[in-house]
């Protein structure tokens, strides 16, 4: 390993800090040293058979090879002509036998296997032509379910025509409905808004004039009190002043009455005098 | 404050994800509020055959109440009908007939979450997908909190689904990819919720010497920790390491640890122990070189956890997007998409011990940092008072 302070590199090539390990950074590094790794060698073959997963094998199986072609019988206009060549040649049979002995049987073999073939053939005909006669029966068959299906799909568009129809009218009566139900809500709505509106500026009136009034008594009261301070006031200035004219008036009785005792004796020492 | 917790199977013998998350959740929560555990009799996750006679008890000082399954789960009947309405177009009467299906049926659970609703401040359903869950939640939604647990799996694109996410008064996720998942099928934002999980208890010491020496294991070995099955990606792991033994030639050995339903592969160095106790797997967990996570759906692989918490490094499915994210965000597990990635992600694992030195320990410091039972507490504190807050 490379080592340059805390930070290493692996003998793979990633680079470790092991003090400030940061696990997202090395699997990172992971990730991108196997996307630069060349495509895996496939699997060695001592693999042990419980390991070898799914994931292991490199697609499915190729198919089984498919069994030979069987041999098919000539057919065709081919296998006609020589069939027909063979017939015309059968007259000449001897000669072909004294001319090469073994050719003349494989022919002749051939030529029985042929005519086997065109009776099969024919046979096989036969049963296509049984085939054909079921099959368009049975297509006249489907033909005619198919016209009775269009005669029912065409009743049943004229029903989903008229169904269709009926909703449409269904659906304009509802909006018309909704449309006269709107309108009415929003002249309902209209009239109590007006109602509303004229009794807010009622209530807004009366209470402007109300409020007006009690600003004008309240504006009243203030002068009142305002006199009644004064007032009050002035009453307070009275009494003192009658306070101290009493304290006046009560000295000067005092000096009377003194003035009287004082007299008082003068009166009764004069009368002693006058009636020695 | 007292709090119901309700799930469809609880026990100290059941080692299933939500129900062991359940119940380690009850247990460290019983510390702060009064816990009760609202479950049925089952025991056998397939069938929810009454399996528990006692209908009231202790486990580990929380009072446990079970009420009976009425119709254990029939699992042809139930296979073919979610074949068929995950394969099809459906009404909701179909997924309401698939939820009765799928079960434990227990209308007498409901019943009781219903008149205990006075009595319990909040109920916690574990697992959406379940009856108890449905129904509870439906019965309780004023009072209850969701923890989900859901994968990333056909099922949870059922219609009925989608309003129940809306339910509850919050959520409990294992996970930011379920909680994105269960928004953005159910744009159910506006519930509160968290992202908690659940914390694991990890011994306190673990030999991975000893582990070696009791089941004869010599040389590196990568390690399997769960249930050996299809659905875990069990399949494509021993595919995946019998071709990277084979192309690299690297003496590694494979350990699995857990019971299996799929063929072990007749191999020399793939080595099946079936199921070990809790120290015997942290041992194996110890010693190993990396663990193994194949699997396609997990909503919180506690075992990922547990490996963390153990500074082992991990090598996750990356078609589950929950381990996927938890691999990037903790820096400590890689991931692998197909057989390239998994070759050169195992091999890099194998041959550089500082890089797993290092992946082990920043595994460590996010288990610490998000699922140390300390942090897991708070935030179902923090639900709960969030909860008391917006009433």
């Amino acid at each position: 390993m490379d080592q340059t302070g805390t930070e290493r590199r692996d003998q793979s090539g990633i680079v470790i800090d092991y003090d400030r390990l940061d696990i997202a950074d090395i699997m990172a590094q992971i990730k991108k040293k196997i996307a630069d790794q060349p495509a895996a060698a496939p699997a060695s073959p001592d693999v042990p058979a419980e390991t070898a997963g799914p994931s292991d094998s490199e697609g499915a199986p190729p198919p089984p090879p498919s069994p030979p072609a069987p041999e098919l019988p000539p057919a065709g206009l081919k296998g006609k002509l020589k069939g027909i060549f063979f017939k015309v040649m059968r007259p000449f049979a001897p000669f072909q036998k004294l001319l090469a002995l073994p050719t003349h049987r494989e022919l002749m073999e051939t030529v029985r296997k042929l005519h086997q073939t065109n009776l099969e053939l024919e046979k096989i005909v036969a049963v296509m032509d049984g085939e054909f006669h079921r099959v368009n029966r049975h297509l006249l068959r489907t033909e005619k379910r198919i016209d009775i299906a269009n005669d029912r799909i065409d009743a049943g568009r004229d029903h989903a025509d008229a169904l269709q129809r009926r909703a449409d009218d269904m659906v304009r009566a509802a909006n018309e409905r909704i449309e006269e139900v709107h309108r009415t809500a929003n002249e309902r709505i209209d009239d109590v808004h007006a109602t509303i509106s004229d009794r807010i500026d009622l209530v807004h009136r009366t209470t402007n004039e109300r409020v007006d009034g009690a600003y004008g008594d309240i504006q009243r009261a203030m002068e009142f009190v305002k006199l009644l301070h004064n007032l009050s006031h002035n009453i307070v200035v009275e009494l003192s002043k009658l306070k101290i004219e009493e304290e006046g008036l009560k000295l000067k009785t005092r000096v009377m009455e003194k003035d009287f005792e004082f007299l008082g004796r003068r009166e009764k020492a004069l009368e002693k005098e006058f009636l020695k | 404050m007292r709090i119901c917790f309700v799930v469809q199977r609880y026990g100290l013998e059941i080692n299933g994800g939500a129900e062991l998350h359940c119940r380690w959740v009850a247990e460290h929560m019983s510390k702060y509020w009064e816990v009760e555990v609202l479950t049925t009799q089952a025991y056998d996750y397939v069938t929810w055959k009454n399996h528990y006679p006692e209908t009231e008890t202790v486990i580990n000082g929380i009072p446990v109440r079970r009420f009976p399954v009425t119709r254990p789960r029939n699992p042809e009947v139930f296979g073919r009908l979610q074949d068929y309405i995950i394969e099809n177009e459906h009404r909701e009467e179909d997924e309401f007939a698939w939820l009765e299906e799928e079960g434990p049926l227990s209308p007498a659970l409901i019943d009781a979450v219903k008149a205990e609703q006075g009595r319990f401040d909040y109920f916690i359903f574990f697992s959406y997908r379940y009856y108890h869950s449905f129904h509870g939640i439906r019965a309780v939604p004023g009072k209850s909190i969701l923890v989900p647990t859901a994968e990333h799996d056909p099922v949870i694109h059922f219609r009925i689904f989608k309003d129940l996410f809306r339910m509850p008064r919050a959520f409990v996720y294992n996970s930011c990819e379920e909680r994105a998942m269960i928004q953005g099928l159910s744009r159910n934002e506006a519930v509160p919720g968290d992202v908690v999980g659940v914390g694991t208890e990890v011994p306190a010491s673990s030999d991975g010497a000893r582990f070696r020496a009791k089941f004869g294991i010599g040389g590196p070995y990568v390690i399997y920790v769960g249930r050996i099955d299809e659905n875990k990606g069990c399949h494509k792991l021993f595919e995946y390491f019998l071709r990277f033994k084979n192309e690299t030639g690297s003496p590694a050995q494979l350990v699995l640890v857990g019971s299996t339903i799929l063929p072990i592969p007749d191999h020399a160095d793939v080595r099946h122990l079936g199921f070990l106790s809790e120290q015997d797997k942290f041992d194996g967990i110890d010693g190993a070189e990396v663990l193994m996570m194949p699997s396609f759906y997990e909503s919180l692989s506690m075992v990922t956890l547990e490996a963390w918490a153990m500074g082992k490094p991990v090598l996750a499915n990356a078609a589950c997007e929950v381990l996927q994210g938890q691999c990037r965000r903790s820096n400590g597990g890689f991931y692998y998409e197909n057989y390239e990635e998994f070759r050169e992600a195992l091999r890099l694992l194998l041959t550089d011990p500082a890089l797993r030195a290092a992946m082990g320990r920043n595994g460590r410091a996010y288990f610490s940092a998000n699922y140390a039972w300390d942090v897991i507490e708070n935030k179902y504190l923090a639900i709960v008072a969030g909860l008391e807050r917006r009433p």
